[in-house]
């Protein structure tokens, strides 16, 4: 069963995204940095897609996003960011990172569902 | 009741002739002031509640106890030293016939007579620094629209935005996040009490479990949120990308300094500070209502003729919570 990867530091955000996708049917694994979330990926190869903060300690979620690229060398899994950064240049950032999609918080889950399954194979 | 986004700032006045009281009452109606006035053995509690005071006026009238604007202006200055007191005079609006320990209290005097001086006090110390409307309307908006997502079925309150000279913590937790462009450079407080958010949480209203685990750590995961929704649509809107790209003087840093025991923290600007207070309230009382202070302190650098609304905020067709595909 694929998986959703819902990467950020406040539990707040993560049980309410985890939260949704689970009574939606979708399995979800939690990591609460970029760094937590680039181990959670390597170590479960069914996450498909990846709902993950900018702003983190410790590793923040663009950066992970290169490196789920460049040093994990996995291009299948689609990203998409889920911050309160809509500055432009950062989403070329994530662009330029392959990330395919970008959420302004808060999250509003019935409004991103059809897509985030859709991505999700 | 909103308020419209008109800076006010709440001054104390402890006077003890009635005429003064009046006049005084009028100048601050004239002036964006909230005056208000406490008996002299309720004055402790002044300043321990009270934490957006912008001045305090005095007199050398003396009380039915005997005591006058000079003694209290010691007591004052032992708990608030950064809070500018003024100082009415009987005769003439000059230091004179003050002790030199007495006028090192004062940062201004006046008279009934003549209240140009108490103008320019103000001028001085309160109103010395402008804030632009659209900012400080944008915050207001910005903090009440997170709120009201943040905690469910709510009704959010919002006061007049206050300038404040001290600088008292509030409550018992607070979160603080900078804020930095190449027009300002200083930082947002969300300041309010543990336990009114924990009830919070237990009540069901936010999205983290109403059985909290780890009540400490639940609070701050909830003000942290808030604290970065805030921050992050701030920087939408006033930090726009031109600006963003050069944050002014980037290296330059100063200590802030927590003085626990008297509840005080400095960021080393005697400049008056912006203050909000929003009352947050459940649409079916399953909580009791409580208060987040939020203070702005742009104590860097503050070059507001250069601030940028950002035109993205309204021409942008993706709203948020929805999900952009690149």
């Amino acid at each position: 069963m694929s998986k959703v990867l819902v990467v950020d530091d406040s539990a707040t955000v993560r049980n309410e995204v985890g939260s949704f996708l689970k009574n939606n049917g979708i399995a979800t694994v939690l990591a609460e940095n970029g760094k937590d979330g680039l181990d959670k990926l390597k170590a479960d190869s069914s996450i498909k897609l990846i709902i993950s903060d900018v702003n983190m300690p410790i590793m923040d979620g663009l950066t992970m996003a290169e490196k789920v690229r460049s040093e994990l060398g996995n291009n299948t899994v689609n990203i998409i960011m889920l911050t309160t950064e809509s500055d432009a240049r950062m989403k070329q950032r994530g662009k330029d990172a392959g990330v395919k999609g970008w959420i302004v918080k808060p999250f509003k889950g019935d409004a991103v569902i059809g897509a985030v399954k859709k991505l999700l194979g | 009741m909103e308020s419209e986004a008109e800076i006010v700032s709440k001054v104390f006045a402890y006077d003890a002739d009635p005429t003064a009281l009046s006049v005084i009452k009028n100048f601050c109606d004239e002036n964006n002031l909230v005056g208000f006035r406490e008996h002299y053995n309720k004055i402790n509690k002044v300043f321990d509640c009270n934490i957006d005071l912008g001045a305090v006026f005095l007199s050398e009238t003396l009380d039915d106890d005997g005591k006058s604007g000079i003694d209290l202006a010691v007591e004052i200055h032992k708990v608030r030293p950064e809070l500018p007191l003024v100082l009415r005079r009987l005769t003439s609006a000059t230091f004179d016939g003050l002790s030199e320990d007495a006028q090192s209290l004062f940062a201004g005097v006046y008279t009934l007579e003549d209240l140009s001086p108490l103008k320019s006090f103000l001028q001085d110390h309160l109103f010395n620094r402008y804030y632009p409307t659209p900012l400080v309307h944008g915050i207001q908006e910005i903090t009440q629209q997170t709120l009201s997502e943040s905690v469910r079925d709510s009704i959010i309150t919002k006061s007049s935005p206050c300038l404040v000279k001290h600088h008292i913590i509030y409550g018992e937790v607070f979160s603080m996040i900078p804020l930095e462009s190449s027009w300002c450079k200083g930082y947002m407080m969300i300041q309010t009490t543990d336990e009114d958010i924990s009830n919070v949480i237990r009540s069901g209203n936010t999205s983290l479990p109403s059985k909290i685990n780890n009540e400490s750590l639940d609070v701050n995961q909830l003000l942290n949120e808030i604290t970065n929704v805030i921050w992050g649509r701030i920087k939408s809107q006033f930090f726009t990308e031109e600006h963003n790209a050069d944050v002014g003087g980037s290296s330059i840093q100063v200590p802030i300094l927590v003085n626990h025991a008297k509840k005080f923290i400095s960021f080393g600007a005697t400049e008056p500070q912006l203050c909000f207070t929003y009352t947050v309230e459940d649409t079916q009382n399953r909580y009791k209502p409580f208060t987040l202070n939020q203070k702005i302190i742009f104590n860097l650098s503050w070059m507001p003729e250069n601030m940028n609304i950002s035109e993205q905020i309204l021409s942008d067709s993706v709203e948020s919570g929805e999900l952009e595909l690149f």
